[in-house]
């Protein structure tokens, strides 16, 4: 069976900027609609790269992670696979069609849910559903039957005749996968699908999007939480400036994370005068100033943390803070990328 | 939720006419909701220019007797074009802007 999504040579150019915002859909700013930082994205005479170059495949029935920070080119890369904004040059195909020259054959098959909520206003809860489901070509009743089902699933049957507006921020966003869910869709994206939620709609959410994956759906989501891409995807790919970082198991990538353990101590001053003495430590393969923090990667976990203290009383440095961060994919992607996402 | 496993079917896509109809649903629906500002907003321009122009300035001699006829085909074309941009444009703006439908 062929791959749910494959990508080759993804390359995505917006036109330069012009004081213009850049189009909602690829909009990489997040929900306050901010400017990416000028760090992650790159430009050129002919605009900002988004994407530069992706190749991806998703396999059918797999829980897929996008991770990146904001400006990586997540966004975009949604936005073409959904067939919202259409790729500078490369090939994407998702479900077997290609998202260029059979768009509307690929959007019957995936469901969306967007980074912001967007449901008809105009509509109540369950009419958003079976209006949904109409425009794929369901019949009324059929729709509605479905339509209460999903609401019953989701746990929010008893607002299905309530106005969208008075639903809250979680409502609404199980309202949203509810939509992506109603036209029986093979692959579902999720484009940062816990930024603005409640710890405890994360958790519901993680739950629901368990479930659509034991039923063997793909989905297919953005995140720059590293916990989220760990706890939940199969496999993970990172993303950074438009280009495919690594893409593998969490489990398979934290083993390539150097260093092991990243132990990241902060000083009451600017950390440089520290970093020669704790690189020439026992254990520390790696040591970096970051302002008045300190990022030592060490390799047996916390045993070198009274050296490290005593090499930086011995610069007239106290320490106002110690945080240990087992290997983890956040460590893999500061190694990898040089800055933490945020 | 339920664990019947997912069957991906090949149906082909809704035939133009379904979804067009189906569009057309929604908005009369839309439309039958919100009744009565929607006649409000419909009717009380056109009503208001007929009492303005038609009735109040003749009235107070700002306007000439023979006026009058240039009325109807002036408010229709007036409400024509207004109610044509409100209906369009602006939910456009609407969806396109803060609310983000589209």
């Amino acid at each position: 069976m062929p791959d749910a999504i494959t990508t080759e040579a993804l390359r995505k150019v917006y036109p330069a900027p012009s004081g213009r915002r850049r189009p909602a859909a690829g909009g990489p700013g997040g929900p306050g609609g901010i400017a990416p930082a000028v760090s992650s994205t790159r430009t050129s005479a002919a605009g900002i790269i988004a994407l530069d170059g992706l190749d991806l495949s998703v396999r059918r029935g797999e829980l897929f992670g996008l991770l990146g920070p904001n400006g990586a080119g997540k966004t975009t890369t949604i936005g073409i696979l959904t067939t919202r904004v259409s790729a500078t040059s490369g090939r994407a195909l998702v479900a077997g069609h290609d998202v260029a020259t059979a768009a509307v054959r690929v959007r019957q098959h995936i469901g969306v849910v967007p980074q912001r909520p967007n449901p008809d206003r105009s509509l109540t809860t369950v009419e958003n559903l079976v209006f949904h489901a109409a425009y794929f070509g369901f019949p009324f009743d059929r729709a509605n039957r479905s339509a209460l089902e999903l609401l019953e699933r989701l746990g929010i049957s008893d607002k299905a005749d309530a106005k969208v507006e008075s639903l809250s921020g979680g409502q609404q966003q199980r309202l949203m996968i509810a939509r992506a869910l109603i036209h029986e869709p093979e692959v579902i994206f999720l484009d940062e699908p816990t930024v603005g939620l409640d710890p405890k709609a994360r958790l519901d959410l993680w739950g629901i999007l368990r479930e659509m994956h034991a039923q063997g759906r793909t989905i297919v989501m953005t995140t720059h939480y590293m916990e989220e891409a760990d706890q939940l995807c199969e496999r993970v790919a990172i993303v950074d400036r438009g280009t495919l970082l690594a893409c593998d198991t969490p489990e398979r990538l934290k083993a390539s994370a150097p260093g092991g353990t990243l132990i990241e101590v902060t000083l009451d001053g600017p950390a440089e005068r520290v970093v020669a003495g704790v690189k020439a430590l026992p254990h520390v393969s790696r040591a970096e100033a970051h302002g008045d923090v300190l990022h030592a990667y060490s390799d047996r976990s916390g045993e070198g943390i009274p050296a490290i203290i005593a090499v930086a009383q011995g610069a007239s440095r106290g320490v106002t803070n110690i945080h240990l961060t087992s290997p983890s994919l956040e460590s893999l992607f500061i190694s990898m990328t040089g800055r933490k996402l945020d | 939720m339920n664990a019947a496993p997912f069957v991906p079917d090949n149906r082909p896509p809704a035939s133009p006419a379904a979804v067009f109809a189906a569009l057309l649903r929604r908005d009369i629906r839309v439309a039958r909701r919100e009744l009565p500002s929607f006649l409000v907003r419909t009717i009380m321009q056109p009503v208001l220019f007929l009492i303005v122009f038609g009735y109040l300035l003749p009235k107070m001699g700002f306007l000439r007797a023979d006026y009058s006829g240039a009325l109807l085909p002036g408010i229709i074309a007036v409400s024509l074009t207004l109610s044509s941009v409100q209906s369009v444009a602006l939910p456009m703006v609407q969806d396109f802007g803060f609310t983000r439908e589209i």
